[in-house]
């Protein structure tokens, strides 16, 4: 567990002005990420807290210093959420305590700041309805789906507090502007269909969702779309890599192209069949056929490998589609400003906890755990709400105890999973997942990347719902009962 | 992966075993008994500890046994907890045993295993500590029998060669009233910042303790304060707790000071359960 790179760590310093009406005005943020003794990809990771470093609110006027800091801590790598879980958790305390000062819902002050079109990113990238989410709709869907107004935020009974949590966050990808992916689509003589991609499957369903944006833009059955379980690298064609929540984005783009390759290619043939314009043409359900008169047409086997006349001369050749995407129109960031556009879309969500808080013995269970995120367009509901419910486990799990524990020496005392705790069956909340889609106008059927999402606001939601049932300001992670009880403990 | 080579014996009688040890003792061969097996394999693997040849005490039939002979409970040493805990001779070491690990670890983990291993909570020994039970021990001189008192001092106290055989305990303390907490850091698996486990007889509560210093106890002076009925609760338990017979643990579970905090609450919580019964 410690010779290998680890989760990186983050000690923020975060201070927010607003109007006496709520309206944020200012940010001056310092982010030391704690990136261990090489930096691998801390220094990303902190680049990455630096274009996110505000959260998804409009604010125009914004300092922040992002700094990867070189410790005696083993190095960091990439961990789900990129930076944005730490930096969630840090911004959304600082979001509650000036939600309280001014007196305001703590969902009501982030819906009257959330960021939208019109407004800029902490890079000064500009928003408009497609390359960003609808954060107030998120608010409002989140609200609904945990009654936010039918049950007071507080409820207590006995030594046992209720209280309700909430945060919003927003990720966007950090590649490298030229990261990109390739697809193949090579006909069967009976039709169907191999796809050939470079996504990885990791259990987060991908393989599955891009062969049905293929079927979807084939019109064909998906059981009819061949796809490898695993990445043969000789024949497989590129793809950056499967992080950042983007091989859906980016491999499926890719598909889409070479699948119009494709349908060029068809059309080419069945028109000399049809005797008639390509663009008289369409195909679908097997066939291709006449856009005015859909019984005349020609199944798909009979030209997928070109087309055999009755007397036996042939036309064409097996269809074989090609397609890739790069990203586009991303630029580095200035090395003063800070200006730039570092990624194709940023997705938001609205995040909730309840706790039950234990004031004896600063025991707790978490009860529910509620995730609203705009998803652009749900490819496949069953793997999504996986997606998210496995994020917000892991979320909660990392917020409330996972830390590595360093003698005075610094040597971790609990370098094993004896140790250092999982949560287990039994112990997990239950779970409440909804989707907004607004969509992203440059992606496959509008889709916006979700694979991290989940995970990215568990932190803080469970902070702000712990720092309400006990009634002090949690701001460091994890939030054991021995950190609840220290932290009361050390004010009074 | 265990990173040494090592001679395995399974021996199917008492005298076997001791022999076999004393034999390989002699060959310089290091040998180690073991019953479950779950500690011996995680030091191995840790190279924390390297046996030339390791002793299956599994096959013997004598270890194995849950039975009532005449008026005494006899558990055998290498019955596993999983199996001890649905058998349920003794509630208060059915409810301490499943505490212990999680459910697959306690599938191996046996009572002997437990009470003899390295790891110093060794929950499952609070029980017999308060019932005062025998232990009963063979060595090359034969098999002898002895109150738990006088050989688990922190740990079993065995002689080179010795292994435990069978634990007894009276009728009499089976089914008295009793309480046992376990405190954890988070969660409900892992080891424990304080376990508690305490009876009551003849009006008189007796308590014993593990997670709260290096080893588990039974402090006879804590029980003399705890039973105190002069002074009122929260002063009894203070006057406990500066009768422990070592510092608070401080580790990676949990700090002295927080252990302080839980320790007072669930010493607190054991005797006002029991108060009432």
């Amino acid at each position: 567990m410690i010779s290998s790179p680890v989760h990186i760590g983050l000690d923020a310093r975060i201070k927010l002005g607003c109007t006496h009406e709520g309206r944020i005005m200012a940010a001056e943020i310092l982010y030391l990420y704690d990136g261990g003794a090489y930096s691998d990809r801390g220094a990303v990771m902190s680049r990455a807290g630096a274009v996110d470093c505000t959260g998804p609110y409009r604010i125009d006027n914004v300092h922040c210093d992002s700094l990867c800091m070189y410790t005696n801590h083993p190095y960091s790598t990439s961990f789900r959420g990129f930076g944005h879980p730490e930096l969630t958790f840090a911004m959304e305390r600082a979001m509650d305590l000036l939600a309280d000062r001014v007196d305001m819902d703590p969902l009501e002050f982030r819906f009257y700041n959330a960021i939208g079109p019109g407004d800029t990113s902490p890079t000064q990238t500009l928003m408009d309805r497609s390359n960003v989410g609808d954060l107030p709709m998120c608010i409002a869907k989140l609200k609904t789906l945990i009654h936010w107004d039918d049950r007071p935020l507080l409820e207590i009974d006995g030594d046992l507090i209720k209280a309700k949590g909430v945060c919003c966050f927003w990720k966007n990808s950090n590649t490298p502007t030229d990261a990109g992916a390739g697809a193949v689509i090579l006909y069967n003589p009976d039709g169907s269909v191999n796809l050939l991609c470079g996504a990885v499957e990791i259990g987060q369903g991908t393989r599955t969702a891009l062969t049905q944006l293929l079927a979807e833009r084939l019109r064909m059955d998906d059981r009819m779309i061949h796809i490898s379980t695993e990445v043969n690298t000789e024949t497989d064609p590129h793809h950056w890599k499967t992080v950042a929540s983007r091989s859906t984005f980016l491999v499926g783009n890719a598909i889409l192209h070479a699948a119009d390759d494709a349908i060029v290619q068809l059309k080419n043939i069945a028109s000399i069949v049809l005797q008639c314009l390509p663009t008289d043409l369409d195909v679908g359900g097997g066939k291709v056929f006449r856009k005015d008169r859909s019984d005349i047409g020609i199944e798909i086997e009979k030209i997928a490998n070109g087309y055999k006349f009755p007397n036996g001369n042939t036309i064409g050749g097996q269809v074989i589609g090609r397609g890739s995407y790069t990203m586009r129109n991303l630029t580095s960031l200035d090395p003063e400003t800070g200006k730039g556009n570092p990624g194709p879309e940023w997705t938001v969500g609205a995040q909730a906890v309840e706790v039950e808080l234990n004031t004896r013995e600063y025991t707790y269970k978490i009860v529910k755990a509620a995730s609203v995120i705009d998803a652009g367009k749900v490819i496949n509901p069953e793997f999504a709400r996986s997606q998210i419910t496995g994020g917000m486990s892991m979320g909660l799990n990392f917020a409330s105890r996972e830390a590595f524990l360093f003698n005075d020496k610094g040597a971790i005392i609990n370098p094993q999973l004896r140790t250092y705790k999982l949560i287990r069956y039994g112990e997990q909340p239950e779970y409440f997942v909804d989707f907004v889609e607004t969509p992203h106008l440059e992606a496959p059927y509008g889709l916006r990347g979700i694979g991290e999402h989940g995970l990215i606001g568990m932190p803080a939601a469970l902070a702000n719902s712990l720092t309400l049932a006990a009634g002090v300001e949690l701001n460091h992670l994890p939030l054991t009962p021995e950190m609840i009880w220290r932290t009361i403990h050390d004010s009074v | 992966m265990i990173p040494f080579n090592f001679e395995y014996y399974k021996p199917s009688s008492v005298q076997m075993a001791v022999e076999l040890f004393q034999s390989l003792h002699k060959q310089g061969k290091k040998p180690m008994y073991y019953s479950g097996g779950t500690e011996i394999i995680t030091w191995a693997r840790a190279n924390s500890i390297q046996p030339g040849s390791v002793i299956d005490l599994k096959f013997i039939p004598e270890c194995n046994v849950i039975e009532m002979q005449k008026d005494k409970l006899v558990i055998g040493a290498c019955v596993t907890l999983s199996v001890l805990s649905a058998a349920n001779p003794f509630p208060l070491l059915t409810e301490t045993a499943q505490g212990a690990a999680d459910q697959t670890a306690r599938n191996k983990i046996t009572l002997g295993g437990n009470i003899c291993g390295k790891i110093y909570y060794r929950e499952a020994v609070l029980p017999l500590l308060l019932a005062n039970s025998r232990m009963v021990i063979a060595g090359i001189q034969g098999i002898r029998e002895t109150s738990i008192h006088n050989v688990f001092l922190q740990q079993l106290r065995l002689e080179n060669g010795e292994f435990l055989v069978q634990i007894l305990t009276d009728r009499g303390y089976l089914s008295l009233p009793f309480v046992h907490y376990k405190k954890r850091q988070i969660g409900n698996v892992g080891y424990p910042l304080v376990t508690v486990a305490a009876i009551k007889k003849d009006k008189q509560i007796h308590t014993a303790y593990s997670g709260v210093c290096s080893f588990p106890f039974r402090s006879l002076v804590m029980e003399q304060a705890l039973n105190d009925s002069s002074i009122p609760l929260a002063a009894r338990i203070e006057q406990a707790i500066g009768k422990l017979p070592a510092p608070l643990l401080d580790n990676a579970e949990g700090s002295a000071s927080f252990r302080k905090f839980v320790l007072k609450q669930t010493m607190a919580d054991a005797v006002q359960i029991l108060e009432r019964r």
